[in-house]
């Protein structure tokens, strides 16, 4: 039997997150190397940055009120 | 970076006739099947709560479920900006001299090709569908004699009237032409 933390569920977390900003900076590349200069581009990536910041902040705000350090046996 | 509508390597006395992308209706298409995916988790909490309540207050379950709809609705942003570059950088650029045709294909293949318009030898418009013909969308199909032979200009809008508008610069260009053909020919006194 081997005693687990809840914090392992971070780790593939994490890595999904890595994963995603790896996407979005290849996306945000492509926008400013091959993209059209105008309004709808700023807007649009000013919209994604806005969206991918509210859901970790709401992740971090709820995540915090999780017991993290509490374990359990497998 | 481009600005937009503009010709990008604009050539001496170029003038841009059509900057053409998809129809906004494609992208709208993509982004209505992502937000439903976005309310999937709401979904499934609201099953769970009423019918199986013990998932939720399970300490080992939930915070799992919490970090998986977390990277869901992250994904899910991600891929509704994925959508709008994939229609944004798709562009097609008519000009008095020349078409060109940029296209991006998933994330690392882009494609750019041009044509002189004397060396088109075919234009046509294609609407198939209700919704192409609902929201008057279709692809228009460019024939030329060069490397690329074919030019498609996928999904834009009033196909016929890209059609319509590449012939009469055809027919100016080929009026122009014959016109100082004469000139050339015409025997001097």
């Amino acid at each position: 039997m081997v005693e687990i933390s809840l914090y392992v569920y971070l780790i593939p977390y994490g890595i999904l997150v890595v994963i995603f900003a790896i996407y979005a900076l290849v996306n945000l590349y492509h926008l400013f190397v091959y993209g059209f200069l105008s309004y709808l581009s700023f807007l649009m990536t000013f919209l994604f940055l806005a969206g991918a910041i509210l859901v970790l902040f709401i992740t971090y705000k709820y995540g915090l009120k999780i017991d993290w350090s509490q374990t359990f046996i497998i | 970076m481009f600005v937009e509508g503009q010709i990008p390597n604009r050539q001496k006395d170029e003038k841009l006739i059509l900057f053409l992308r998809r129809h906004p209706i494609v992208l709208i298409k993509r982004w209505i099947m992502y937000l439903i995916l976005a309310l999937l988790p709401f979904a499934i909490y609201f099953f769970l709560i009423n019918l199986q309540p013990w998932i939720i207050n399970n300490k080992l379950i939930y915070p799992f479920l919490f970090l998986l709809a977390s990277v869901y609705y992250l994904y899910i942003v991600l891929f509704l900006f994925s959508a709008f570059i994939d229609y944004y950088l798709d562009v097609w650029i008519v000009s008095d001299q020349r078409i060109i045709n940029i296209e991006q294909r998933g994330l690392f293949n882009r494609e750019v090709a041009e044509q002189d318009l004397d060396r088109i030898q075919d234009v046509s418009g294609i609407q198939k569908g209700v919704l192409q013909t609902f929201f008057s969308f279709g692809d228009v199909h460019i024939q030329t004699a060069g490397e690329v032979q074919k030019f498609i200009f996928r999904q834009v809008a009033n196909p016929f009237d890209v059609v319509k508008t590449i012939n009469t610069i055809l027919d100016k260009k080929e009026k122009k032409f014959e016109a100082q053909l004469e000139e050339k020919i015409k025997p001097t006194e």
